[in-house]
């Protein structure tokens, strides 16, 4: 009974379903469906209680952490804003390490996760970390949210193009009281003592010694001294008790200045670290490094020696305690010695004068910050963004992945990883006493030339006197060109 | 109206059948990429334009000219650039004639010969200056240091000392560029007619009259566009600074171009140390331009003179 199927009705056929397919294409869109029914709302402060740190494996098999966060309930149609936040590749789901791109996409995640009721989501911005490049896309208004060095904290608020965080502070319970007294006071030094940004990570200058050759750290700069004779009488040789990078010095010695009770600015903003009994006190911290120099207590190569330029002398075994930043065990020790070796090695805060009380310790680190934004909605978003960004759960995760340290010190308290590290309790000693260098544009060319002069003494290019004198000369003309600006 | 269209038309077909709509995107990409860039920096230059605010700079006109020139340090940078160029660019072009000289014979394993020198042209400036500061190393832990101890010469302080520093930017810079030089003027001997040099073998000339009275004479052009490249080449040092010397020790290896890279975007070493101060850096670009472009006059002035004499 098999009919064929005739030319005129295969064509008729095929007319019918194409009228009918075109019919319902043109036919008005369905309505959506009517929102899901709410039965609980979940409020924001319930959620972010539920965030939790997690630990996983990865496909890698690292083990790594992640942010997650509960799911809330969906919720009505509202408007979309996507936070462009733009980050150097090294702090982003773009870096090359797995942690680093399973911690950076969790925190992200939980705030899509957390905000997405509300329609807001980030977009993460890679980048070089080019400060110059930053500074177009926010002129240009192409990103809401950005990863920047603490240094230019001052700089960019005072060119307005940070927003104020305080209002969303205040909303969500958030306070600059929970970070260190000296992220507190670098966040509130802000032209006007509004917060513009939050401190994301830290370090500071450590001692890193060998227990094995020196059992008890040095705490003063004379049991320093003395500990880098005894080794130098007992191992004689190539052997040194201690290696100091003499470029990049200001950086682990500009706190110890503070101890000794030496100024950098006046009120007013102008230098005053080469008068008076400011300038005696670098007379006195040259000639204890001189010291160290001229008697052969430290390899004569550190002259011209940044912290990594000073490390193989270091992995070759010839040197027993180093200067170096605080994140040196995981980023130097771990990696280049055996683990044998590597266990030898802990740190303490760095050897202080004796004539001060206590050391204090340069710290340095990352912001982050929300672009001034004349819409009140990407505004919001982009401000709660930063908050969450830095918030106890997501500086915990990111900061380990990164092997950074957290600006909160209740992390470094309570967290069992932090707990339990004899570097970073190390760290939270020496942070505990951290300082920050004046954020004042005459700091750079200040500095540069305190450097300099340092340089000069130690290669006999100049007495200390006259190093001092033409840093002193270098600054104030820095200054000068900077107070017409 | 006819007679103005038809003029238009006639002036659009001369356009259309002349050389400019072959030569105009050339033009223009050229203008784009090469002339304003130049004359963007000659403006930055007279800003005071920082790398935290942009759109903000101000018109200062001569100012960052006037601090540069009573600026202690950036006059050092010149003469030690200067320095830098004069000690450089003759050692360097003097062993790579020698080795062009060389590798241009028939030589067994010549092709390995021209190999090993070009291969420092395919490792980028700034890996070059760390691995020649790790062989450099002034401990037991550097290469070049552990040898000499081992032959009993004792070490050398090549980055402590600023005598020594200099010196190991000099070695390392011509390590590096002699490759490039050497192929240069490889292809420029290799364009000198050989029945030229053997009319002169069978009227006698030995291998000095060969050179001196036949090659040099007609290398001279050459030459001197391989001694352009080369100045502007070392007149700008500034990544193999970066990774050997950072412009120590006491700024004794400070170049302008380091000085410029540490004025626009900080120096490492001092938290905090970023100055950013890109105006400033532009005028050390302009200053350094200038400098660079009487060498290239003056050598254009040459080359012109000696067509006119010819």
């Amino acid at each position: 009974m098999t009919r064929k199927l005739s030319r005129r009705a295969f064509l008729r056929g095929a007319a019918l379903v194409g009228a009918g397919a075109m019919a319902s294409a043109c036919a008005a869109p369905q309505a959506p469906a009517a929102p899901q029914v709410v039965t609980q709302i979940v409020k924001e402060t319930a959620v972010v209680k539920e965030t939790a740190v997690v630990k996983e494996t990865s496909v890698v098999e690292k083990v790594v952490e992640k942010v997650v966060t509960a799911t809330p309930a969906p919720a009505k149609a509202v408007k979309k804003v996507v936070v462009r936040y733009m980050c150097p590749t090294w702090c982003s789901t773009a870096d090359t390490r797995v942690e680093r791109q399973v911690a950076f996409r969790s925190v992200i995640d939980s705030f899509n996760s957390l905000y997405g009721p509300k329609g807001w989501s980030v977009q993460e911005i890679p980048f070089d970390g080019d400060a110059v490049q930053l500074t177009q896309q926010i002129e240009q208004k192409k990103v809401d949210a950005i990863w920047f060095n603490f240094s230019e904290y001052v700089t960019r608020s005072r060119a307005k193009q940070l927003l104020a965080l305080d209002p969303v502070m205040a909303t969500v319970g958030e306070d600059v009281k929970k970070f260190f007294p000296f992220v507190q006071e670098t966040l509130l030094s802000s032209d006007d003592k509004k917060v513009y940004a939050l401190w994301h990570n830290t370090d500071t200058p450590l001692y890193y010694y060998n227990k094995e050759k020196i059992p008890t750290p040095p705490a003063k700069w004379n049991d320093l001294v003395q500990m880098c004779k005894d080794i130098r009488t007992k191992e004689g040789g190539k052997k040194y008790g201690f290696v100091h990078p003499f470029n990049g010095w200001i950086q682990m010695n500009s706190g110890l200045y503070l101890a000794l009770g030496g100024e950098y600015l006046d009120k007013t903003g102008k230098p005053v670290a080469f008068e008076g009994k400011n300038l005696e006190i670098w007379k006195e911290m040259f000639a204890h490094y001189l010291g160290l120099l001229k008697n052969d207590l430290v390899p004569a190569g550190s002259v011209n020696q940044d912290q990594q330029q000073m490390m193989p002398d270091v992995y070759a075994g010839n040197v027993y305690s180093f200067a170096g930043n605080s994140n040196y065990h995981v980023r130097q020790l771990k990696p280049n010695l055996k683990d044998a070796e590597y266990k030898q090695w802990t740190a303490a805060p760095l050897p202080y004068p004796d004539k001060a009380g206590k050391g204090i310790y340069q710290a340095g680190g990352w912001m982050i910050g929300a672009v001034a934004n004349p819409d009140p909605d990407v505004a919001l978003a982009a401000a709660t963004w930063v908050i969450h960004a830095t918030n106890e759960t997501s500086q915990s995760v990111t900061n380990k992945a990164g092997a950074w340290i957290p600006t909160r010190s209740a992390i470094l308290e309570n967290d069992q990883f932090y707990k339990t590290d004899p570097f970073m309790q190390t760290t939270l000693k020496a942070l505990q006493n951290g300082h920050v260098v004046p954020l004042d544009p005459i700091w750079g060319p200040m500095s540069t030339a305190i450097q300099t002069a340092l340089s000069n003494a130690a290669t006999g290019k100049k007495s200390v006197e006259d190093a001092l004198k033409e840093a002193s000369d270098t600054t104030m003309k820095e200054y000068e060109a900077l107070k017409k600006k | 109206m006819t007679a103005a269209l038809s003029r238009s038309t006639r002036r659009l077909e001369r356009f259309a059948g002349g050389p400019w709509p072959f030569i105009l995107p050339g033009v223009l990409l050229y203008l784009a990429l090469s002339i304003y860039p130049i004359l963007y920096q000659f403006y930055l230059a007279m800003t005071d334009m920082q790398v935290t605010s942009l759109s903000s700079a101000q018109w200062v006109g001569l100012e960052n000219f006037a601090f540069l020139f009573s600026d202690s340090r950036f006059l050092d940078a010149i003469q030690f650039t200067l320095l830098f160029v004069l000690i450089t660019v003759p050692v360097q072009y003097t062993i790579a004639f020698a080795l062009a000289l060389l590798v241009d014979q028939k030589l067994r394993g010549r092709i390995v010969f021209r190999l090993t020198y070009i291969l420092p042209l395919a490792i980028s400036s700034l890996i070059i200056g760390l691995m020649w500061r790790l062989l450099m190393h002034e401990s037991a832990a550097g290469f070049i240091n552990a040898l000499l101890e081992q032959l009993g010469i004792g070490t050398i302080p090549f980055f402590s000392n600023p005598n020594w520093a200099r010196f190991a930017i000099f070695f390392v810079n011509i390590w590096s560029s002699v490759g490039s030089t050497m192929v240069f003027l490889l292809g420029g001997l290799q364009t000198i007619d050989v029945e030229q040099l053997e009319a002169a073998t069978v009227d006698g000339a030995n291998a000095w009259q060969r050179f001196f009275l036949i090659k040099l004479p007609l290398m001279r052009q050459i030459s001197g566009l391989a001694l352009i490249f080369m100045f502007v080449g070392t007149f700008g040092i500034f990544e193999k600074i970066l990774a050997l010397t950072f412009g120590g020790p006491a700024n004794a290896t400070f170049t302008i171009g380091f000085y410029m890279f540490a004025t626009a975007f900080g120096a490492r070493g001092a938290w905090g140390t970023t100055a950013g101060l890109l105006g400033r850096a532009a005028a050390m670009g302009v200053v350094m331009f200038g400098v660079i472009l009487i060498f290239v006059l003056l050598y254009l002035w040459l080359v012109m003179f000696e067509r006119e004499e010819a």
